[in-house]
């Protein structure tokens, strides 16, 4: 390990102590008793923030993880089925406590229409999207709902062979191209 | 959370990636770093480079902006933010309840609180 004190003196004959703080981490040199007392008050900090966060706070810190999972979904290559615009809009229900019924209201959709998009059986169009949005207060941005449904239509219109087919099928005239 | 070009003010990508054990033994060779970055070969450590930059801006286990990007005269802004920020991201996402801590030394406390928003834990040792 470093000797951090004198790291920080040295690093003091060139810089402000402002200075240093703005450009890296000078840790405090201590004892093994000194990093199990210092462990101990962190834990019991922590533990004190824990029991004040509020409904409120909660449900920012899950709404801001959901954000960050779609992100990450989103930059991975292959579609999941465990990862479409429906189980992602159902962790947001279970997120803010909402029962389908008094979320379907908030968002003024029908309830049989909500179950349909959860369940993944209708694709959302953009003005649900944007109604997210809002509905999040735009912790949730509409451009990552709209990528989970492009990312799911894009892994369809790979897959889909028997569509495919059939819609080629009613093509009656082809452009052809000499080599 | 952006890097900044501290000459034009623009803001910069910038690209926050693991680093393998290899890489960290090898920046004990870099005189662009000064703490013994090998030593912490058993963390999690983090670079920050530029997009399609080979160059690193900074490392994070402790962490530090390489030698041209400290003091008054530093090249780019904003490393160290990046690197908490990237680490706050990290902790949301593995439900660790959005808890990040440091123990700098005592007498630089109070500029991690202006800087980085940190709150202390206890006032007469190092904790946030």
């Amino acid at each position: 390990m470093d000797n951090y004190n004198e790291i920080y003196k040295k690093l003091r004959e060139k810089y402000s102590d402002e200075e240093i703080a703005e450009s890296m981490l000078i840790p405090q040199q201590m004892t093994k008793e000194e990093k199990k007392e210092s462990d101990e008050v962190l834990r019991a900090f922590r533990f004190n923030l824990l029991r004040e966060k509020n409904i409120e706070q909660r449900i920012f810190s899950d709404l801001m993880r959901l954000r960050f999972q779609i992100e990450d979904y989103l930059k991975q290559k292959d579609f999941s089925e465990e990862k479409t615009f429906g189980k992602f809009l159902t962790e947001y229900v279970r997120i803010i406590n909402r029962t389908k019924k008094r979320f379907s209201e908030e968002l003024k959709i029908h309830y049989s229409r909500l179950s349909r998009v959860i369940n993944d059986k209708e694709e959302p169009n953009i003005e649900l999207i944007y109604r997210l949005e809002k509905h999040s207060s735009n912790l949730v941005p509409a451009i990552l709902w709209w990528k989970l449904v492009s990312k799911k239509q894009e892994y369809l219109i790979q897959k889909n062979k028997t569509l495919r087919s059939e819609e080629a099928a009613k093509v009656e005239s082809v452009i052809s191209f000499r080599a | 959370m952006n890097l900044i070009n501290t000459e034009t003010g623009e803001e910069l990508q910038g690209v926050i990636q693991r680093m393998s054990l290899e890489e960290i033994l090898t920046v004990k060779n870099d005189p662009n770093f000064i703490f013994n970055w090998p030593s912490e070969k058993e963390n999690e450590v983090y670079k920050i480079q530029l997009f399609n930059q080979e160059e690193i801006l900074g490392l994070i286990s402790l962490i530090e902006s390489a030698n041209k990007h400290k003091g008054k005269n530093k090249k780019i802004d904003n490393i160290p933010a990046c690197l908490i920020a990237f680490t706050c991201r990290k902790v949301f996402l593995k439900d660790y309840e959005d808890f990040v801590s440091l123990t700098p030394k005592t007498n630089l406390i109070e500029y991690y609180h202006i800087k980085f928003g940190f709150i202390e834990s206890r006032k007469s040792n190092g904790g946030f």
